[in-house]
């Protein structure tokens, strides 16, 4: 479903000059699996996913998505994607409900199956409360039950999230780790990165841990236990960082 | 088409949207809605106040005692009641405040007596009382005479005396005097308008949802981005349309419908026509597209709603810039101004609304501004669909740190000619006033040619190679030297043609002129005025900025900016023009052979004619022909040029 072959970023910026952010990265990823990408802040974990939603081009390697070339068939590729960041936002002066039609009809929906979709998805993330009222009153738990249905709602083969709890309370990173595990459920292949541990634990299948644009190791957690040796997520995260700093002897 | 779906599907939910933001709402639509009302109604309720109090008040007159004719004269002759005080120093009343105007007389009557009339020129019921007094004294005249003259021999003296009865009337229709009133505030307010009631959606619209994340989510489906754009800039344009409409109505209301009647025998009415309504608004409608896209092109640089507004602001008041040329006296639309955007429909409104407008240069005039709207809009859709302007992110900012100058040679270039600018204007500048010869030399081999050196050595560039400082074989020198010899008379053609469209004013050449005969030798003269500059100012231009731009920009980018820079340089709007186009010949030798000095003796040539030869030689005598000699010895000398870059890729 999601294929990335030596994938390579480069920034230019004033001060820093050349930015290796993704250095000759290659995973995939398979329906019915949540995929995690493991990395610290600025390991180029969100550069790789925007590349893979077209926001940004590569300046090298290959990446495909639903068997479409990120370069060569964006349109294809952003039509089969639901794409949710900590920084996508919500148009503040538009209701749920209008912004879920805004985003249907973007992707070619109309009519009656709109219309049905968009109830249906009022009904499974529970909105119906709140639906037509303005985006800038609801709180942050209700804007992202309202960012996860404006993602799926193409109902698309592939997900990716970024970071997706950042600044969220307890109980809405819950709601949201619980939804997206059930659209693994559904068979969906799920794209999933965050700089915290436990989620990763929690939910992914397998693991790809980044650092400094690129990939340390890739695998199930018993893969990982057995390249490094370390029973813990956080121990095998440390090992491969080769900071040697392992502050996980009491965990869990 | 599948396009015009997408674009209608996001101007709908952009409408919607941008409908519900207060800012919006307020500065495109309340503020136009209340300002006309508020301005002219604020107007005529002043000019009223102020009518009703010189009626009801009158004015105070000091004047000395035992001039019972002239206290006479006043009451009878003035509309407003008169109060006399009287006082031998007239002025002390006047300066005190007191009166608003004295009247001293000198002489004997029966002699030619002399009348002062003193009023303070800084107070406006002081100049007021002066003027009605000034009309009554001049109307009047053969009052005073008839008074010295017997009754039986008046008539016929008088007519002697005044073989014309002159009196003005102002024949302009009441619709023409208030129309010329209105031309003077209206195309301020209505761009002031325009370009608020635009900018706060452009921001809105690509800054502000940059910042709320919104764009993002955009663009990951599957939607065209040209039809993103298009549906935003629709937008922005229906905002700035709408703003439009609601101006014009608010206008309306004010002036046709008269909801403001001026007070009685007040002296001004603000009236206007359905036509010019119409012709305001066809005017105004290519403008509103010129100010959308333009607005949102900006708006794009920025990452947040903030910074947007930050940008859009010297935007705005360079917006009125066009206005206010327009308003210099003189111009008229029928001239070169019809092919300046924005300015040709302030005149043409200008003209309409006093009733003196052709046909033609309105059509021109708005043809020119769609023709500009469209190309802007081109720009702003081809440019806003650059990954960097619109994800995320993607926008660094500007760095004028020490660190970030030295690390970008665009930012270095142009810091040091700020730098170089503003020197020559505040301190070389008065040099060169103080003593031409000296303020020269400082100048070129102080200012100039260490400036050169600092802007290369600053951002630790190889001098050598950023200067261009090597060799040229002697081909490229003689073909220098030519091309200079024919790019000569062109700018002198394009120069003559400029001066037609925009007048030197009187004087401007003779202090010119003087500045470059001082009294020296002609050898010196062209040792000061023509090698030094051509040595100086091309390490400068062609040297250390064009090697810097070039490092990150393309030649001929780099080539276009430092002729800007250098005929910006040479502080007039009357060399602007020509001294650009010099610096665009003397970089493409440059850029061609690789080498500054042939550069060196072309500006050095072409300064050492304008010295030597051109004072002898009136500009107005110059003619087509001279443009016929120059173009093949222009040919000539780049093909031995382009011989040289041919030599110095061979080299390699
Ligand atoms: N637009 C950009 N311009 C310059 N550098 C960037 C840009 N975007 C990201 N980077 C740099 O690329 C690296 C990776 O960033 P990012 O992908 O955001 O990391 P992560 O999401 O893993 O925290 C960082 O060093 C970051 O500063
Ligand atoms: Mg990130």
């Amino acid at each position: 479903m999601i294929r990335v072959n030596n994938l390579s970023r480069i920034f230019f910026d004033s001060q820093r000059g050349e930015i290796k952010a993704v250095d000759s990265l290659s995973f995939t990823c398979q329906a019915g699996e949540i995929m995690g990408l493991l990395g610290p802040n600025g390991a180029g974990k969100t550069t790789t996913l925007r590349i893979l939603a077209t926001l940004l081009s590569p300046s090298g390697g290959t990446a495909e998505l639903n068997g479409f070339d990120v370069i060569k068939e964006p349109d294809k590729v952003r039509a089969s994607l639901g794409f949710l960041s900590s920084t996508t936002g919500l148009y503040p002066r538009l209701t749920p409900e209008e912004i879920l039609k805004f985003f249907g009809e973007i992707n070619g929906m109309k009519g009656a199956g709109l219309k049905s979709r968009i109830d249906a998805l009022i009904a499974e993330f529970n909105i119906s409360d709140y639906a037509r009222v303005r985006c800038e009153k609801l709180s942050s738990g209700m804007k992202q039950k309202v960012s996860i249905a404006r993602a799926l709602i193409q109902d698309p083969p592939v997900l990716i999230f970024d970071e997706p709890t950042v600044g969220l309370d307890v109980i809405a990173a819950a709601q949201t780790m619980k939804a997206i595990l059930e659209y693994k459920k559904r068979g969906k292949c799920i794209l999933y990165s965050t700089h915290i541990m436990s989620e990763v634990e929690k939910l992914c299948d397998r693991i790809a841990i980044i650092h400094k644009g690129t990939l340390q190791a890739i695998g199930t957690m018993e893969e990982l236990r057995e390249q490094t040796g370390e029973r813990y997520l956080e121990d095998i995260f440390f090992s491969l960082m080769g900071t040697g700093t392992t502050f996980a002897e009491n965990g869990s | 088409m599948q396009n015009w779906k997408e674009i209608k599907t996001v101007y709908i939910k952009e409408i919607t949207e941008i409908l519900r933001n207060k800012r919006v709402i307020i500065s495109a639509f309340l503020i136009p809605l209340l300002i006309y009302p508020i301005i002219i109604g604020g107007m005529d309720w002043l000019q009223g106040l102020e009518h009703k109090k010189i009626s009801e008040e009158g004015f105070r007159i000091a004047i000395a005692p035992g001039h019972d004719e002239v206290v006479s004269f006043l009451k009878e002759k003035l509309s407003v009641p008169v109060h006399v005080i009287e006082i031998a120093d007239v002025i002390i009343p006047v300066m005190s405040k007191d009166a608003d105007m004295g009247i001293q007389i000198d002489g004997q009557p029966g002699t030619v007596r002399n009348i002062w009339f003193l009023f303070l020129g800084s107070n406006d019921s002081s100049i007021k009382a002066m003027t009605q007094c000034k009309e009554a004294f001049e109307n009047n005249r053969f009052f005073w005479i008839r008074n010295f003259l017997a009754d039986d021999l008046a008539d016929i003296r008088i007519r002697d005396l005044q073989p014309f009865d002159a009196s003005f009337h102002d024949v302009a229709s009441v619709l023409d005097q208030s129309g010329h009133k209105i031309a003077k505030i209206l195309p301020f307010i209505l761009i002031l308008m325009l370009v608020s009631g635009c900018s706060f959606a452009a921001v809105d619209l690509i800054a502000g949802e940059k910042e709320r994340g919104c764009f993002e989510t955009l663009l990951v489906s599957p939607i065209n981005r040209q039809s993103v754009i298009i549906g935003k800039m629709l937008v922005v344009i229906v905002t700035g349309f709408i703003s439009l409409i609601f101006n014009l109505i608010s206008m309306f209301l004010c002036l046709k419908l008269g909801l403001f009647t001026p007070p009685d025998g007040a002296s001004f009415t603000f009236l206007i026509s359905y036509g010019s309504i119409t012709g305001v608004f066809l005017c105004a409608l290519p403008m509103t597209i010129i100010f959308a896209s333009t607005l949102m092109l900006i708006s794009a640089k920025a990452k947040t709603y903030q910074a947007g507004q930050t940008l859009l602001m010297p935007f705005s008041l360079l917006a009125l810039l066009p206005a206010v040329t327009a308003m210099l006296p003189g111009m008229h639309s029928d001239s070169f101004i019809v092919a300046v955007p924005i300015a040709n429909v302030v005149v043409a409104m200008k003209e309409m609304l006093e009733g003196t407008l052709k046909w033609w240069p309105m059509v021109v005039g708005n043809l020119v501004n769609l023709g500009l709207a469209l190309a802007i809009l081109r720009i702003t859709v081809t440019s806003l669909e650059k990954e960097g302007s619109l994800v995320p992110g993607s926008v660094s900012d500007t760095d004028f740190s020490l660190k970030g100058i030295r690390k970008d040679p665009v930012i270095a270039a142009f810091t040091g000619f700020t730098v170089v600018w503003l020197l020559m204007f505040y301190v070389m500048a008065p040099l060169q006033a103080h003593d031409m010869v000296s303020g020269l030399l400082i100048t070129l081999w102080g200012l100039i040619l260490c400036s050169a050196i600092v802007i290369v050595r600053f951002q630790k560039l190889p001098l050598k190679k950023t200067l261009s400082l090597r060799s040229a074989p002697w081909y490229v020198w003689i073909g220098a030297f030519f091309f200079q010899l024919g790019v000569l008379p062109t700018t002198l053609l394009i120069n003559k043609w400029l001066l037609k469209l925009l007048p030197v004013p009187e004087g401007w050449m003779d202090t010119f002129s003087d500045a470059l005969t001082p009294e020296i030798s002609s050898l010196s003269l062209v040792l000061l005025m023509a090698v030094s500059p051509g040595i100086c100012e091309e390490l400068l231009f062609r040297g250390a900025i064009f090697g810097s731009l070039r490092q990150k920009w393309s030649p001929w980018r780099a080539l276009i900016a430092t002729s800007i820079l250098f005929g910006l340089l040479h502080f007039s709007v009357y060399r602007l023009v020509p001294t650009t186009l010099i610096g665009l010949g003397l970089g493409w030798i440059v850029y061609i052979s690789g080498s500054i000095y042939p550069a060196m003796l072309a500006h050095a040539l072409n300064n050492a004619i304008a010295i030597v030869f051109l004072p002898e030689l009136p500009i107005d005598t110059l003619s087509q022909s001279w443009f016929l000699v120059g173009i093949p010895l222009l040919f000539a000398g780049a093909i031995m040029i382009l011989r040289g870059s041919k030599a110095k890729e061979n080299k390699r």
